[in-house]
């Protein structure tokens, strides 16, 4: 008994270390590889990433002011290949997708609105299953 | 297969995978042409599970670009209108720091903003001691404060330095499994911005009025964020003292359903149309009697 429990700790412990590893990496991956495609754009305050795999999904819906510029990013680890993302509306009618791979868009916005961000990770096939940061970053500017 | 054989495989599973992910991972230590590896491959890891999600995230525009739009509509600059300075050395639970930490980071926004530079770097100082009290002290380091003061004149500067200073803080906390306290913050900060944006409404533009009504879809994107963390005692407090406001929003007119329309114009996606909220001067006066309440109470002395 005092055996399983022993394995159970390690166990459990390997895990921790592995999710405060991913979490730490993609804070690096995101200051690093993210943060400079704003350029002269000022960053919202929102910290907005995940470590996600081949087949995953993420979705972020926000209220976006009219009259002011946005630079939507979606930053995403090379290992997962073509990250796809798209902007809908709050029917959820399609407004843009990144059909030519692009990392980022600019928007204008005449009237305040709700818009949704969506993103899917391609599917892979490879014999090992990489996982990669996703961030999503906001800015704006007048 | 005993159990204990069981755990042995595990283990060894894991402790490979992470041998293997190491690899794979960032090095701190690295530099020069190290940097190169490292950029390359910091960020992605070895998979530690097979089956695919959907993770959602939650957002709210920032105190920033709120004080940005208000500023542009003429509303004026009180610097009495501010909270009081001496939040940030009471003491108290880390969600009492949180919420006050919201409200400086508004109160900090708007200061930069209308280029009151020496308030704004005030109440930097505030976010800097509070922050501290957090556990997440290294947002505002010396340098930083030191770069601020240098900058005071240049308004680009302030303002960049803020916003960085309040992403980081929302990274940290986030990552360190605080995201009560990052979702309080940005309640908080919420909540203070439109306190400030409602203090003078005699002789309100329209502009303004339609800013303050707009500001009934940031109040849903507030309280989707910290609905998702309502497990703790103090954002199930934060969300109850928001009904109030939450009614105070019903009369704000949301127009007829108007679908946007969209354009390119030399690279820049721009989206016309959609619906435009509006509202009367007594929602505009119920709003503003609202958020002061709930306002008032969260800078209150405890």
């Amino acid at each position: 008994m005092k055996a399983e429990m022993k394995y159970t700790i390690l166990l459990l412990a390997s895990f921790a270390f592995f999710a405060a590893e991913a979490s730490s990496q993609c804070r690096a991956f995101t200051k690093r590889n993210c943060l400079p495609i704003l350029e002269d754009y000022t960053q919202n305050d929102n910290y907005n990433a995940a470590v996600l795999i081949p087949g995953d999904a993420a979705e972020l819906d926000m209220a976006f002011y009219g009259g002011v510029n946005y630079r939507v990013v979606v930053c995403s680890h090379p290992v997962l290949g073509a990250v796809e993302f798209g902007l809908y509306d709050s029917q959820g009618n399609s407004i843009w997708r990144n059909t030519d791979g692009s990392d980022h868009v600019d928007l204008s916005i005449e009237n305040t609105q709700q818009l949704s961000i969506r993103i899917s990770v391609p599917q892979s096939d490879a014999a090992l299953i990489h996982e990669g940061c996703v961030s999503i970053m906001l800015g704006s500017k007048d | 297969m005993s159990i204990q054989s069981l755990f042995r495989k595990s283990l060894t599973f894991t402790i490979a995978v992470a041998a293997l992910s190491w690899g794979c991972g960032d090095s701190s230590t690295t530099n020069g042409a190290g940097d190169d590896h490292s950029a390359a491959t910091e960020g992605a890891t070895l998979a530690q599970r097979t089956k695919t999600l959907k993770k959602i995230f939650r957002a709210a525009p920032s105190p920033m670009e709120t004080a940005r739009i208000i500023q542009k509509e003429g509303l004026p600059f009180n610097a009495d209108y501010l909270c009081n300075l001496s939040l940030a050395d009471q003491d108290g639970m880390s969600t009492d720091h949180a919420i006050h930490l919201g409200l400086y980071g508004a109160d900090v926004s708007y200061a930069s903003i209308f280029q009151k530079n020496a308030e704004a770097l005030q109440y930097l100082e505030a976010v800097k001691t509070l922050s501290k009290e957090l556990g997440v002290g290294s947002i505002l380091s010396e340098d930083i404060i030191s770069r601020a003061e240098k900058n005071r004149a240049n308004r680009d500067t302030i303002v960049t330095i803020v916003s960085r200073a309040f992403f980081d803080l929302n990274q940290q906390l986030k990552s360190a499994g605080h995201e009560d306290l990052s979702g309080l913050v940005v309640a908080a900060g919420w909540v203070e911005g439109l306190y400030l944006a409602t203090r003078e409404l005699d002789g309100a533009t329209d502009g303004l009025k339609q800013r303050i009504a707009e500001q009934k879809l940031i109040l849903e994107d507030v309280l989707d964020l910290i609905d998702s963390y309502s497990d703790s005692p103090a954002i199930e407090s934060m969300i109850s003292q928001l009904q109030p406001v939450l009614v105070a929003f019903d009369g704000v007119d949301s127009g007829e359903d108007a679908a946007p329309t969209v354009d390119k114009q030399e690279g820049v996606i721009v989206i016309s149309g959609g619906n435009e909220l509006k509202a009367d001067d007594e929602t505009i006066s119920a709003i503003s009697e609202a958020i002061a309440l709930v306002r008032n109470n969260l800078a209150k002395a405890s």
